[in-house]
Formats: structure tokens, sequence, C-alpha cells
């Protein structure tokens, strides 16, 4: 020991300052042996480390100093690639030291070095443990640095660098990178005895130190790996060490590639590695989530992050997320309350009018009636949707007939001529006669009728718009005058007017506003289906065809949302995707046109709309 | 480094594979997670790991740089390997289970350029299919097509057993993408031959369907670029790639979420982001 002493110092020193009872070499091992803790090629000894197995025994001999773990076979041959003695002081430094951390065991222990000569721990040191302890003591760093051309070469060039930066406290994980057997590993003294060796492995381990216990068990197969002589990627090792509790990200990537290669090497054929730079797998759940992993370049001992986001909160700020909020859904009828679903359909419905596209009125419209059926369980009386229909007519359109001439009446197919007074008659020359007054009117077909000219009486009551006298004297008569009469009457009304609906459908056939309205020059359509829902007398399904008739022909131009109402309505059961002669299936979107245009919120609203209406069709349906 | 994680069907367990040549298992709960597993037996990093239906139990595959593809399966609460299989002659790259409707069927990409599929056949045997120079120089990754016929959510439903083609596609270092398509005598043949790509490509992930007629493949690779590949009528014949970005590094991944309308990419600027395609690319 007190050999050590004079020793140290001269640490650069070459043979030079041999102690006398060494030879030279032993004495420049030492110098190397300083030096060679710092030096953390501890990898690229270890191959000739085997060589020196031996070597350990033999130094003990001049144990004495301590000063000569080297074999004595090899003065002055550390530079020389063979591993012998250099290896041999490298080893005995490693025993100690050999992992940079190593060195600092006593002072600060450095996991990864560790690990690394844990994994590779093919070699060992049957240093003494005593010796061991000794080595404790000489731990300054040597400027020295070590060149040896190993096979490794490569690898020491790449960790020169590195290595003489890095100082004896730092151990970056770049010196775990050169392989590093860790001669403990085999060594059962090492390991057990004494506390020393054995224990810094585990026990030195900062942190996570216990944690690579289990590590070791697994080693065997790496071992055998490393054992072949070919250098390993000691990150690697490192890794799967320094990985033992936690994801960790592998020593610097700079150092990788040359590393890869070597391992690529003993591995079989040379091959690209998948990923050779940082970079962030990412791949959806199931529920919902996005899972990435932390897109850092991690320094050694970092835990990689996995980060797990939800969807929600990434897609936070667009619109559907907006839209998906505040419905309610599933609507499954236990869970969700009707006034929720109403109260949303609201809404909706003033969103809709308060957006002025196209159909917005109708889809408004279409909400109101989801309303109502949520409101009334499902069953829905004429008159209620009529009133809904009608709450937006403010006013009652004044139904002209056309052409619209500035007269109260127009001329169409019958012509009743107006009562214009003195004008002749363009057709038939005569001049009409003055306007009489309603006395006057019916004093005259009362008189035609005291002659029994039943048909004059009526000729001149409906050219005077006696339409009441008229018709009563035709309903008596047989049912041709009467039915004349009648077309009379309606004539004098606008074909668009509600009321031709109505006696159009009430005389038993399907009103010419259901193949008609939907058309801008026609008007509304809603008075004429409002007309037609409040009276529902008669022929049930000749009402229903008629409804379903004008909400086809809305379907036809266009006005889908205004169609489906018509059907809801009518209670056009829901059918199938593929038949097209189907006319409802979803509520909402036509069935008819496969492709859709319309940015993501326009089709959550179809969703929407399509399973409420479901929702309140059921109730219907169950009633 | 961790190379991938996937969560599992329902979403609970999150497995991860890394250079440390583990691959580890988390329970994820309520923002706390707790390491179920690590199974170890790789040789080298492992780059990918894939879970299997969970009809067919808990089963995860694994591959790695070295040549192996293992297969995992838990049983009473442990994770054994339950089947290794080293048929490869260089990394493995890339496992993908088909869809459970196919049985339990792996793909496995190699860098020696083969595609080997190892199908269960029971009681712990694999049957397995290879097929060589698949791609030159290697293949990067392999994903199967959903096991949907296209076109068939707008069909009327015929009350027959849908007569599915197994379908799978795979992106190689010769910048190609291969579809292959199984036929009537088991063998495997390659279909269709994509290209668009200039360099390596890196990962593609055929998008799940519902079954309308549009099947959608999108890829990534070195180049930077990220096609989405459609093809709109139901024999799969005519695929036309779409450029969806050119980012400035090399692409190593995409996913599709699992309504298949948000592509999650990416790349070795180490960011990730994720791509909305427009509602009109899928009708």
């Amino acid at each position: 020991m007190e050999l050590w002493a004079p020793q140290r110092p001269p640490q650069t020193r070459g043979r030079a300052t041999a102690p006398s009872k060494d030879p030279d070499r032993g004495f420049q091992r030492d110098g190397h042996h300083r030096s060679v803790p710092q030096v953390r090629h501890n990898g690229e000894r270890f191959h000739q480390w085997q060589d020196n197995h031996g070597s350990p025994q033999q130094q003990q001999g001049p144990r004495e100093d301590h000063q000569q773990p080297y074999s004595a076979s090899r003065p002055g041959d550390w530079h020389q690639p063979v591993p012998g003695v250099d290896y041999y002081e490298g080893a005995y430094s490693n025993q100690l030291y050999s992992r940079p951390g190593y060195e600092n065991s006593y002072q600060s222990y450095h996991s990864p070095v560790l690990r690394e000569e844990y994994a590779y721990g093919s070699y060992y040191y049957h240093g003494p443990p005593q010796r061991l302890q000794e080595e404790r003591v000489p731990r300054q760093r040597s400027p020295y640095i070590w060149h040896e051309d190993y096979q490794d070469q490569k690898y020491r060039d790449e960790y020169h660098y590195e290595n003489q930066h890095s100082s004896f406290g730092t151990n970056s994980e770049t010196h775990f990178q050169s392989n590093s057997r860790n001669p403990y590993k085999d060594s059962p003294a090492s390991k057990s005895g004494q506390e020393w060796p054995g224990e810094p492995f585990p026990g030195s381990l900062p942190a996570g130190a216990q944690k690579n216990k289990p590590s070791l068990a697994s080693e065997s197969n790496l071992l055998q790996q490393r054992e072949s002589g070919l250098s390993s990627s000691s990150y690697e090792l490192s890794q799967y060490i320094t990985d033992a509790s936690e994801q960790d990200d592998p020593p610097v990537l700079a150092a990788w590639s040359p590393v890869q290669a070597e391992y690529v090497s003993s591995a079989g054929p040379k091959a690209p590695m998948k990923f050779y730079v940082p970079h962030v797998p990412v791949s959806f759940g199931p529920g919902g989530q996005l899972v990435c992993v932390g897109p850092s370049s991690l320094t050694d001992g970092q835990a990689a992050l996995v980060e797990v986001h939800s969807m929600e909160v990434i897609l936070n700020d667009s619109e559907e997320q907006e839209e998906m909020r505040s419905f309610s859904g599933p609507l499954i009828r236990e869970d969700v309350h009707k006034v929720d679903i109403m109260t949303f359909c609201q809404q909706k419905a003033a969103q809709s009018c308060r957006s002025e596209t196209l159909g917005s009125r109708d889809s408004a419209l279409l909400w109101q009636l989801l309303v109502l059926l949520c409101r009334q369980n499902g069953s829905m009386v004429g008159s209620d949707i009529a009133e809904l229909l009608m709450q937006d007519c403010k006013k009652l359109e004044k139904y002209k007939r056309q052409p619209p001439v500035a007269n109260l009446i127009s001329l169409t197919d019958e012509d009743w001529p107006v009562l214009s007074s003195g004008t002749p008659n363009l057709l038939t020359g005569e001049i009409p006669p003055s306007v009489e007054t309603p006395a006057q009117i019916v004093e005259k077909f009362t008189r035609l009728l005291y002659y029994g000219r039943k048909k004059e009486a009526l000729e001149w009551a409906m050219k005077n718009h006696l339409w009441g006298h008229a018709l009563f004297l035709s309903s008596k008569m047989d049912p041709r005058t009467y039915s004349w009469v009648m077309s009379g009457f309606t004539s004098t009304l606008a074909l668009n007017d509600p009321l031709q609906t109505l006696f159009q459908l009430m005389s038993g056939r399907i009103p010419q506003a259901a193949t008609c309205c939907g058309e801008k020059q026609w008007g509304d359509w809603r008075p004429h289906l409002a007309v037609i829902l409040s009276n529902q007398a008669g022929d049930p399904e000749l009402y229903q065809r008629a409804i379903i008739t004008m909400g086809d022909t809305l379907a036809g131009k266009g006005l889908v949302e205004a169609a489906h109402f018509c059907y809801l309505v009518a209670h056009v059961p829901f059918g199938h995707y593929t038949v097209k002669t189907d006319h409802l299936v979803l509520l909402g979107s036509s069935h008819r046109c496969v492709t859709w245009k319309g940015n993501g919120k326009d089709v959550f609203h179809r969703i929407v709309l399509a399973q409420v209406g479901f929702y309140g069709c059921v109730f219907h349906f169950l009633m | 480094m961790i190379h991938d994680t996937q969560m599992d069907y329902y979403g609970t367990p999150l497995a991860t594979c890394s250079s440390d040549r583990s691959v580890k298992i988390f329970g994820v709960c309520n923002g706390g997670q707790i390491l179920i597993a690590d199974l170890r037996g790789h040789e080298g990093p492992v780059w990918q790991v894939a879970w299997a239906h969970p009809m067919y139990g808990n089963i995860l595959a694994s591959c790695s740089y070295d040549r192996k593809v293992i297969i995992w399966r838990e049983e009473n609460g442990t994770w054994e390997k339950s089947h290794e299989h080293a048929g490869h002659d260089s990394s493995v790259n890339s496992v993908c289970w088909a869809p459970h409707d196919y049985g339990l069927i792996l793909a496995c990409g190699s860098s020696d350029g083969a595609i080997s599929l190892l199908t269960y056949t029971g009681e712990g045997q694999w049957e397995v299919k290879k097929i060589n120079n698949a791609h030159t120089i290697g293949c990067n990754a392999v994903s199967w097509a959903p096991a949907v016929v296209p076109g068939s959510l707008v069909d009327q439903p015929s009350g027959q057993k849908p007569n599915y083609i197994k379908k799978f596609a795979s992106g190689g270092c010769d910048n190609l993408i291969k579809l292959w398509k199984e036929e009537e005598d088991g063998q495997w043949k390659e279909e269709q031959k994509l290209e668009a790509h200039s360099d390596w490509v890196q990962d593609v992930a055929w998008a799940p369907s519902i079954g309308l007629s549009t099947s959608t493949i999108a890829s990534c690779s070195q180049d930077g670029r990220v096609f989405i590949w459609t093809c709109d009528d139901a024999s799969g014949n005519t695929w036309s790639p779409k450029l969806l970005h050119k980012f400035s590094d090399v692409m190593w991944h995409v996913s599709w979420s699992i309504t298949a309308n948000i592509l999650a990419v990416s790349g070795g600027d180490n960011k990730e982001l994720q791509m909305q395609p427009q509602i009109d690319h899928l009708p």
C-alpha cells in the first residue's frame, strides 16, 4: 500500500517511476492502471481480458505493491494490441473501476457503469478482494488516455472524445457504449464473499439499483453472445439493464450507429435497423385515446414518456366537438330524459331558424315536429301539426287566380267575366250588363226560375257569383249539373289556394297541390299540408296517399327536410337504405343520392336528427 | 427508446416495446399506470407489438431485430412466451394480426424481404406460410385489410356468410406498397403494386371500414411524404394516391383512428400530428 503513495503522483510517468520492487512495467501498469479507470474503454479491454485472466493470480505474488496486477509478461506492452497486460490493467481497474462509474462507485456511484458490467460479466477478475479495496484509494484520474487497438478500435475512437471530456464524476452513458464486460459476473467470489464487489452492482446503483437484479438472471443469453468475443452494443445492454424498471432511452444515439453495426455483425447478415433515430410511435386506442411516446430526445437515465391523450381533449375546439357535447346521446329511454331531448331539439330549431340557408326553415320545422313528438309521446293529431305548420305563416296569402289581372277575379278557362260596366266583351261583343246590386241579381235569378229556366238561372247566378244559390239549386238537380257548378265555383279559386286542396281532397281526389307544391310560384307547401292534416275525414288512406305524394314531390324538388316532415306525419315507416323506393330511411338525409357533401358539422347534425327521429317514432309505434 | 405502443381492443392494457429488448405491458387507468408484465425474450430491439383480438384470449405478438417473432399469451394472470418464430434471416420489422374473422393469423414483414404468415391451427401449433422476396431489400410494414366486403354496408343483407377475400398491404425498402391477396388454393399472390414514394416505405396502414365501397390505405415513407390511397370500386383494382403532405423529415408511423377519419402521423423531427382528411376523401 505504501507503494501507492509514491507512485500515485507520477501518474503520467511512464516506466520511469517504477518503484523499486516492481519491474518497470509494473509501474507502468500502475500508471496505466490509474489511467485506466479514467479511460472508459472498458469494453474493449475485455476482449483481452480473458487473456489476462490468469494474470491476476500471478500478480498476486508481488502484491504487496499492489502495483502490479499485471502479468509480468508484458512489460511495456501496454500499447499493444495484445490484450494481456493492458487489459489486465484495465481489468484490474475494472474490478474496481472497470466501468467508469465504477471508479466513482466509491464516490459517486454510477449505475450505468455497473450495469454494463453486469451485462458482460463474462470476464471477471479474480483479484483478491483486498486488492480491490486497496484499489479504491488511487482513484485519481489521469489524463492518460488509453489507446489500444483492439478490434474495437473504432469503438474507442468513438468514445474517445467522450472519455476525454468526461470527468471522473460524470458518467454519461456514452461510456457504456464501449463494451464492458462485467468482470464480476462470473466471479462467484466477487459476488459472494466480498460484499464490496458484489454488492456495488446491485447495491450501489443509485435509485433503481435494486431493480437491476432481475436483469441479471436473464443476462445469460446475452452473456453468451458477448462472450463470443464480438463487440456488442453495450448501449443495448446498458439499456437493457437500465430499463429494468423504467422505459429508458438508451445512451446517446450518436454513438448508436457504430455500435449497432457491431451488433449486427454478431447477429448475422447486416440489416438496417428499422428505427435508427428517435421517433414517436403513435397509435389510437379504442376509447378515443391517442397513445404516443413523448417526443423528447431522452438522455441517460430518463424514463421515456408514454402519453395517453384523450381525443376529446385534442379536438376540443372543433365545431363537431361542440355539437357532440351538447347532444346528450345515445338516446336510450332509461338514460335520457325526454326533457333533455326536447330542449336539445328546440335549440336546434332555434339554430336552424337563425341560419338563413336553404331549407333551414324546413329543418327548423322538422326539429319542432320532433319536439312535438317527444312531448306527446308519439301520438300526433293532425290539428296539432297544422298548428305547428301555420305558426310561421303570419299572414294568409291572398290566393289569386292567375293570370293576375287587376281584378278581383281573373279570367281562366271558365270565364265568368268580371262585372265591369260598359266595356264590351271582346269575344262576344256584347256589352256586359251594368253592375247590379245583389238584390237585383237575386231577383233576376228568381225570375228565371219562375219560368223554369234553371240552366239559365244557374248561369246567371254563377256569372254573378251567387254561388250559394247556384250550388243549392244544382245540388237538387242532377249530379252532372251539380258538378258543373261546383267546378265553376272552384275555378274561381286560385289554383294554389289551400281551399282548392281541401275541396279536391274532399271530393276524393289527390289534390293538385300534392303534385305541384314545392315550386316557387306555387307558394308555400305548408298551408296545404295543414289543411289536409286537420281535416282528415273520409278515407284515411286517401289522405295518407296525398301526403306521401306531397312528400315525394317535395323530395323530388330537393326539399329533403320538408319531404321527411310529410313522411313523418303520414307515419311512413322507416325503410332500408338499399331500397330506393323507400321513402324514408334516415331522417334528414336522402338515401337516394349516394354521396353527400358536407362538413363534419353537417354530418353530425344529420346523424342526430336521425337518432331523435327514431326515438320519437318509437314512441308512436309503441303506443 | 420505445419503438411502439399499442392499446389492446378494450383500451386497458398498453403494450410497449423498446430497444432494451423488452416488451412491457402496463395497465393504464385514471391517470395512473402499473406495470403488469415485463416480457423478456428478445435479443435485440423490439420493433413492434400487436394485440390479437380478445376473442382468442390475451395474446400479444412482438417482432425484433433478432429475427424472431414471439407470441406471448396470458394464462391465469401471468404472461408467458407461447410461441417463437425464427424463420427469418434478418430483422423482423413489423407484425400485424389479421381481422379476427379470418382466424388467428399473424403477418410478419422482415428485412430479408420476406413476409411470413403464421396461422394458428390449434393446440399450440402454428402453420407458417412464407412469401419470399416480397420486397427487395426488405419489408418494413404490413397491415391487413378489414374483414369487410367493400360495399356491404349498402347492399341488401343476403343472409349468407360473407365471402371474405383476405388481403393485406405491405410496404418495403423498394419504395413500393404491395397488396397481397389469398387465392383459393391458399397461396398468396401479389395483387397490386402501388408506386408513389421515392424512398423506403416505413409504414402502411389500411383504414378500418364500415362497409362503404371505398377502401383506403395510408402510407408514409423515408422521403417525408404521406399518401392516402383510395380505391373506389369494390374489386379493388384501381388505387389512386393523394399526397396528404410532404414533411421535411422521414415519416415513421401512420395510424388510423377507429372511425378512420383521423390519421395520426409521426416523423423524424420528433413531432407527431394528426390529420383529419376532408370528408370528401372519404365519402
